[in-house]
């Protein structure tokens, strides 16, 4: 049971790059913290500051209220599972699971009853005897698991621990992932680039990008309200569109789509913009047959599909729009590909129901609705503040 | 037509190894005959000997000196290869796993020294032995032998450490392992094959010298085999010993061929399949 604080950790490697600036939080004991970023924005870093692999170049790191900065990880109580699992492949599945019990000199008969009790929970109770090479990806997962729990740790490192496994196993593990943490109890932090296991993981969601943590949040609050551009693009699949727009007198001018619109009551928009770039999620278009149908709130403009993914319970519609200018991203962006030229195309995704059919070279009617709409600043990339 | 290849090609690497084995063991073999001829028939022309005869073996054993090197060559080998994969060991992993100014230096400096010619130093280490004592000891030979076998140790070992997963030290560490104890029960265990490996090159070194044992010993104090079969004289002044020291190669050839036999099986690559996804 552990809560555990950063307050301004930053990692400063000896040749000068910055894998973490002055990052701080508060993890609640029991929550199910995740870090999620891309590869390379300091996350895995950060998880081996916290469990003591890592010296913290400054800020602090406390467990419980006390600073464990200089704490060796032997003593921090904290279990780590790697992405690799990490086992020893000398020893078989029971030496694996016991070795942080002998390493605390825990008594022989007790450390056989709690390997036996983990293994159960596991369901590895007849791979007790195998050696690590003669499992599969998902037994190693478990393995690895077991390994963690088997001490009841004051908390759970996990680093990307289902991304060797396939998409089935991996859907799979995440639900039992889930389901055990639960169970525990155990404050558990999760480093991951996949922002779906973020999303359904989570109580709460750090999104890092280069070392810099860019918002925490339940993933409702991240989905709902980004914070910034990067947030916008990271979270939801398929990502958000994005669209420059023109800010004329309380309006706003998608030129791209040659739409203009009321702005919605719920965005202050800042006076000293001219522009904005708002983003629409594939999922809050809809497809409008009858003008008629159109409601207040809702904004309209015809495309034609280029491209039609079906995907079951849902159809994804790929639109092209010709860019007539575009105008420059902010720096957080860059890893996201929104950087345009003018004379390229723009890419739009629609996720619409199967209601209807849909081929290529459609003409179609799309409607957003405009409380949907997330405006963000285009020079800092924030998002606009709702009223 | 697949047939055919496939004859051709079993016909091609069965003479091939043929070939290797024969120019390998023919040496080995011709020795082994030697030491089993009668002296009178050392000059037979003949591959095989008439009669057998174990009396050089006999010869060689009931002569002081000979069980004596026996047991110097074996005490120094062993010894210099203990000590030599035991440092070795530790300087790999602190050369692979530590961040510290001049580790490159170390690891060049170790290849300069195995560069260096013995016969070069021979000169000095006499001279310095003599004063401080260690001449015609057991130490006076062992710490040429390790520092010189030291830098293939390292080389060796360094190389294996260099691809083992450092998640495994990690994870030791996390689970509450001090960083002694994460070495001696994950990374050793798992460096067996290396380990061997260098022991073996090691002790072959050591066991085969000649230039270091015969310049830096005089009595059966510390003499080894090499060095005591330049000793060995006929019978009379007009006989050659070829039949003692034919006697005397095998008896150090064939424990050495049966070691590395034995510990080949021990060097199992794959050892570390499976403690990452692979």
């Amino acid at each position: 049971m552990a809560k555990i604080e950063l307050s301004n950790v930053t990692k400063q490697f000896p040749d000068g790059t910055v894998a973490v600036s002055a990052t701080s939080f508060v993890i609640n004991d029991g929550e199910f913290f995740i870090l999620v970023g891309p590869s390379g924005c300091g996350k895995s870093t950060l998880l081996h500051m916290i469990v003591g692999l890592e010296e913290v170049s400054s800020g602090e790191i406390r467990l419980d209220g006390k600073i464990i900065n200089h704490l060796d990880p032997k003593d921090r109580n904290m279990a780590m599972v790697f992405q690799s699992y990490a086992l020893y492949p000398h020893m078989n599945v029971r030496q694996n699971i016991a070795f942080p019990l002998v390493m605390a000199k825990v008594p022989k008969e007790e450390i056989n009853k709690r390997v036996e009790e983990t293994a159960a929970v596991l369901e590895l109770s007849h791979l007790l005897d195998s050696k690590p090479r003669n499992l599969s990806g998902g037994q190693r997962q478990r393995v690895a698991m077991g390994r963690a729990i088997v001490r009841n740790p004051q908390a759970f490192l996990l680093d990307e621990p289902l991304s060797n496994l396939d998409a089935r196993l991996r859907n799979q593990m995440r639900t039992e992932l889930a389901r055990l943490q639960r169970r525990l109890g155990t404050t558990t932090i999760y480093v991951t680039h996949d922002q779906t296991e973020a999303m359904t993981l989570g109580d709460q969601v750090a999104v890092l990008n280069k070392g810099v943590v860019q918002q925490i949040g339940t993933p409702y609050e991240l989905y709902r309200q980004p914070g910034n551009l990067f947030v916008a693009g990271f979270v939801g699949s398929p990502a958000m569109n994005f669209f420059p727009v023109q800010i004329r007198e309380g309006r706003l001018f998608f030129f791209l789509l040659d739409l203009e619109i009321n702005y919605p009551e719920s965005i202050a928009l800042p006076s000293q913009h001219d522009h904005a770039i708002a983003g629409i999620r594939p999922e809050d278009f809809d497809v409008l047959f009858n003008e008629s149908e159109q409601n207040q709130k809702q904004a309209a403009f015809n495309t034609q599909v280029d491209v039609v993914e079906w995907l079951g319970a849902e159809v994804l519609i790929y639109f092209q729009i010709k860019i007539n200018q575009w105008p420059d991203m902010p720096a957080l962006t860059r890893d996201l590909n929104l950087d345009k030229k003018s004379g390229d195309k723009l890419q739009v995704t629609a996720k619409l129901d199967t209601s209807h059919t849909f081929k290529e070279g459609d003409r179609i009617k799309l409607t957003f609705d405009m409380d949907k709409l997330h405006l963000f600043d285009p020079k800092t990339g924030k998002r606009l503040t709702s009223k | 037509m697949m047939m055919r290849n496939d004859l051709m090609g079993r016909i091609f690497w069965g003479m091939g190894n043929l070939i290797v084995m024969a120019y390998a063991l023919l040496p080995v073999l011709w020795i082994v005959s030697l030491s089993l001829k009668q002296s009178s028939h050392l000059n037979d022309q003949r591959f095989f000997p008439q009669t057998i005869s174990f009396e050089n073996y006999r010869i060689i054993f009931s002569d002081m000196q000979f069980p004596a090197a026996l047991w110097n060559s074996i005490g120094i080998a062993v010894i210099s290869t203990l000590l030599a994969v035991t440092l070795g060991m530790f300087a790999a992993y602190a050369i692979v796993r530590l961040e510290f100014p001049g580790r490159r230096l170390i690891l060049a400096g170790a290849l300069a020294t195995a560069m260096f010619p013995s016969v070069v130093i021979i000169g000095p280490i006499f001279n310095m032995w003599r004063t401080v004592g260690l001449f015609d000891t057991w130490l006076g030979l062992i710490l040429p032998y390790m520092t010189f076998a030291l830098p293939l140790a390292i080389w060796i070992l360094s190389a294996f450490f260099r691809e083992m997963p450092w998640d495994l030290d990690k994870a030791a560490r996390v689970d509450g392992a001090t960083p002694l104890q994460a070495f001696i029960w994950v990374i050793v265990p798992l460096a067996a094959p290396a380990v061997f490996t260098a022991a073996i090159l090691v002790f072959i070194f050591a066991w085969n010298d000649f230039l270091f044992a015969i310049s830096l010993t005089s009595t059966n104090n510390a003499r080894t085999v090499p060095a005591v079969i330049a000793f060995f004289t006929g019978s009379s002044r007009f006989e050659l010993p070829t039949g003692l020291i034919a006697a005397a190669s095998v008896v150090i050839t064939v424990p050495v061929m049966i070691i590395v036999l034995i510990f080949q099986r021990l060097i199992v690559a794959g050892l570390t399949s499976g403690a990452v996804k692979g």
